[in-house]
């Protein structure tokens, strides 16, 4: 029943979802992701290549689940297997509606709906899912070995944060749950991780994860400017600045490079041109870090510290950051840029619950 | 208003517990005040009064104590 992709077929992209990336492509299990019926003791055989896909897309970043019909137990067990449970994360299986699962899938994740990709052999469930939820794009099963020239598949870059998104994905799931249960202020739960924030200047390696940062980066970006991996290379090599860049870990693991900062440094000031964070750290209380290592630098060296700021809709939470940490708007252009500046009379310290390192 | 700016301080400052923090004392000088504070501090006070704060008041003069954070609900509730 299977007619992979021989006669040239190309995989049917809606114009809508062409563009964004697809975050998570979710799997039906019988006859998708093997052939046979599991629960009605079919001996279900995995289709060729499919081992191959998994790894490719979690190698570029791109997340797998599973939305699927089946006893739950006895499908986890046989992708065991397989050999291939930790590949999904969050999977969805039981005997609900395909919607039900795919949103629960999407919350968890903290992805946008229309970040996922559905693949299935059943045209009924891919009509109540496609129902439900317009904005996930659901592919027949029957194009599985064509996924990895997907458009919306296809990694921009790959870094070696992107192969690494499924383990922090696993790491996130297990500090959640902690911090659940734990009773006390968010400030005393930070205490219990042990988090260790390195600061150091960014070097070759770092570039691409740089890029994927200055454009993966809404909420906490300073000015929203994106820098691809030439441009940064040459402000690294530039003496008149300093690239930096930040890992963050913690006793659950390492939530990878999630800060950059570009500085100018000008005969009076240092001038703060890019600042970002990763959204992965907004529960983490260290958005402000970075910005107290630059303000202690400058005081340390005599000199004053400038800021470019761009507002945009998604951006309030990195003014909140500048604002309450004494930054006063000195000038506004238009196009909302605004440019900041810190006296440093009073630089505060970095928060007690975090070991910050300065490798530079 | 003061009172329920006040249990949210002394719920979320590490302050000691027979510390009673006053209307004009300086939150940002009691105790460590991260960030992740101050975000959500400025979202307490707007779902609370129902407000929304405009950009040019997020200022950390304006949420420093609790005067000064009675008197920026005021402003916006007088003013819309």
């Amino acid at each position: 029943m299977n007619t992979p992709s021989e006669t040239g077929d190309v995989l049917p992209v809606s114009e809508a979802s062409a563009i964004k990336s697809v975050k998570c492509v979710v799997w039906d299990l019988d006859h998708t992701l093997w052939t046979g019926v599991l629960a009605e003791g079919d001996d279900v055989v995995l289709k060729p290549g499919l081992g191959e896909i998994l790894y490719q897309l979690d190698n570029r970043g791109i997340l797998n689940s599973i939305c699927s019909r089946n006893d739950h137990a006895d499908a986890m067990r046989k992708l065991a297997q397989f050999g291939l449970a930790e590949y999904f994360l969050y999977p969805q299986i039981d005997w609900g509606a395909k919607s039900v699962g795919i949103a629960k899938i999407q919350s968890r994740l903290d992805v946008g709906m229309d970040t996922l990709l559905f693949i299935e052999d059943q045209p009924f469930e891919r009509d109540e899912v496609r129902a439900m939820h317009p904005s996930v794009e659901c592919v027949p099963a029957e194009f599985y070995l064509d996924l990895l020239d997907h458009p919306r598949l296809r990694a921009a870059i790959t870094t070696e944060d992107a192969g690494r998104r499924r383990l922090m994905y696993l790491h996130e799931q297990a500090r959640r749950q902690d911090e659940e249960s734990f009773v006390g202020t968010p400030e005393a739960f930070l205490s219990t991780l042990a988090m260790r924030f390195v600061i150091s200047r960014a070097q070759e390696a770092d570039l691409l994860r740089a890029e994927e940062l200055t454009i993966r980066t809404n909420q906490l970006n300073a000015t929203g400017i994106t820098y691809d991996s030439d441009d940064l290379r040459r402000l690294m090599a530039s003496p008149m600045h300093s690239l930096l860049i930040c890992e963050l870990s913690d006793r659950y693991g390492s939530y990878g490079k999630i800060g950059l900062a570009l500085l100018e440094h000008q005969a009076q000031y240092d001038y703060i041109r890019l600042l970002l964070m990763s959204c992965r750290t907004v529960s983490r209380g260290v958005g402000s870090v970075l910005l107290t290592h630059l303000m202690q630098r400058a005081r340390a060296r005599g000199k004053g510290l400038r800021a470019d700021f761009r507002r945009t809709d998604r951006n309030r939470q990195m003014l909140v950051t500048y604002q309450f940490s004494g930054f006063r708007e000195i000038e506004r252009n238009d196009d909302r840029r605004t440019v900041f500046e810190h006296d440093l009379a009073v630089v505060q310290g970095f928060p007690p619950y975090i070991d910050v390192l300065i490798d530079y | 208003m003061r009172e329920k700016i006040r249990e949210f301080i002394m719920a979320n400052v590490n302050v000691d517990e027979d510390t009673v923090v006053k209307d004009d004392d300086n939150i940002f000088r009691l105790g460590y005040v991260s960030s992740l504070f101050a975000m959500r501090l400025l979202n307490f006070i707007e779902a609370s009064f129902a407000i929304t704060v405009d950009d040019e008041d997020i200022a950390l003069v304006n949420f420093s104590t609790i005067d000064a954070m009675a008197k920026l609900v005021g402003k916006y509730r007088t003013d819309r």
